[in-house]
């Protein structure tokens, strides 16, 4: 199975990797259905993590003084 | 002295490096063209009036050259002597832009072969991208246009970006180093993924900040990816062809960004699609196998029922065998005595006794006259067999 990761932690490289790769077990058709359920689930998760770091935040705009060094 | 420089000098052709450049209100331009020779400066005061300037603005225009400090220009002109002083100067009345436009493409080629050496060509193009760049460090004139175009189209995109904003000078003197300093500051910020150099539409000489080979080398180095915007259709500056992607005005920057988020969030929806044909074929296959259990069940159901009824069939034809209206039927009778007992023997018989004989559709009412014993060993209404007789 592959690694499981707190949701804070789970990076959207992991993310969408993890979830390719639980599409990748799913398509198998001889998969357990109590196994394909708790798979579905965690891939739920996951694009749940995807979707909510995108478009939860609205834009944010700070601005940036340069160092007295850089100028 | 000035018509003598008139009638000799009279429309000469002389080349140099801009100097300092004064932008009078009266609209005139004054300049210094320096000419450096193994490091003897000599410097021409040359003065470009408004009257002559909105002359040459059509074809300055055309080629994108304002007289900016840096560029090299070759111009006609007059020499003079102006003013108390009699200081020595130039009155200029055209412009070759040729001349202007071949140095900065020789100067370009130079800066370009010289990063290229040094490896610095493609090296912005190696760092990482990331997948989901959301942190963006902006490097921009706060204010202007371009910065406007740029946030609103990343706003409207939806997406949950975080500006990091640098305000610096986009032009003239000192505006390369002023970008450079911004790109280094963000490359060293956790909190900025990829960088955005934006700035408008200008002339070629406006740009020239952009094909400064300080900058350009800053961007080459910066370990961020750097995206430009830099607004100029035709050509790209040095900025350009180093940065990680080169996009034609501020609003194609953002919209390249946001292009790279949306990549993600397709896979993601195609990923979550086909979660969802996953779930809805599992569901549909369950219900098959269901659907078939069922079915399955149903045919053994009638199967047994079919043969229980059959068996219950043929027990009830083989019953009725035993029923004695059947068997009375087929000449069989049963004798009561007068207390309607069966008469089983003849030993039970007394002669003088009634007796009742009861056949299929009625009773005989019978006196006993005598009894015979017989032992019977075969049976059947019509015939008997006697093994011994004895009459009493």
């Amino acid at each position: 199975m592959p690694r499981k990761k707190d949701d804070a932690e789970t990076g959207y490289e992991e993310a969408v990797s993890e979830l390719e790769e639980i599409l990748a077990e799913l398509s198998d058709d001889d998969i357990d259905v109590d196994h394909l359920a708790e798979r579905v689930k965690r891939a739920t998760e996951l694009v749940k993590i995807c979707r909510d770091r995108i478009a939860a935040a609205r834009l944010e705009v700070k601005d940036i003084e340069l160092p007295e060094e850089s100028r | 002295m000035n018509d003598v420089l008139a009638r000799e000098f009279s429309d000469v052709w002389v080349y140099g490096e801009v100097g300092k450049v004064t932008n009078a209100a009266s609209g005139h331009c004054y300049f210094d063209l320096i000419e450096d020779d193994d490091g003897e400066r000599s410097v021409l005061a040359v003065k470009l009036f408004r009257g002559v300037r909105q002359g040459l603005a059509t074809k300055m225009k055309q080629h994108q050259i304002d007289i900016v400090s840096g560029i090299k220009v070759r111009i006609r002109g007059t020499p003079d002597v102006f003013g108390k002083s009699s200081s020595f100067g130039f009155k200029m009345n055209d412009l070759d832009p040729r001349f202007t436009l071949g140095d900065l493409a020789a100067k370009r080629e130079e800066i370009v072969t010289r990063l290229k050496n040094d490896g610095l060509y493609d090296r912005n193009r190696r760092t990482h991208l990331p997948l989901v760049p959301l942190r963006i460090g902006v490097v921009t004139s706060k204010g202007t246009a371009a910065h406007a175009d740029f946030m609103k189209t990343l706003e409207q995109s939806g997406i949950g970006f975080q500006v990091s904003l640098c305000d610096v000078r986009v032009q003239g003197d000192g505006a390369a180093a002023s970008v450079a300093a911004a790109i280094a500051h963000l490359a060293t910020r956790d909190d900025v993924e990829l960088i955005a150099v934006v700035r408008g539409g200008g002339s070629k000489t406006d740009l020239a900040a952009f094909d400064d080979e300080t900058l350009a080398r800053a961007v080459a180095l910066c370990t961020k990816p750097v995206f430009t915007g830099i607004g100029h259709e035709v050509d790209t500056s040095i900025v350009d062809e180093v940065a990680y992607s080169w996009n034609k005005t501020p609003t194609a920057c953002a919209i390249a960004i946001i292009d790279r988020v949306n990549e993600f969030v397709l896979r993601v929806e195609t990923a979550a699609q086909r979660l969802a044909n996953v779930v809805l074929t599992a569901l549909a296959a369950a219900e098959r196998r269901v659907a078939d259990a069922v079915g399955q069940l149903r045919t053994l159901r009638t199967t047994v029922l079919n043969e229980a009824k059959a068996r219950i069939e043929l027990l009830a034809s083989d019953l009725k065998g035993y029923d004695p209206v059947v068997l009375m039927r087929r000449g069989w009778s049963i004798t009561h005595d007068a207390d309607g007992r069966v008469i089983k023997s003849v030993k039970q018989m007394e002669k003088g006794a009634n007796i009742t004989t009861r056949l299929a559709d009625g009773s005989i009412n019978s006196t006993v006259n005598g009894t015979i014993n017989n032992i019977v060993t075969t049976i059947s209404p019509s015939s008997t067999t006697t093994t011994k007789k004895e009459e009493h």
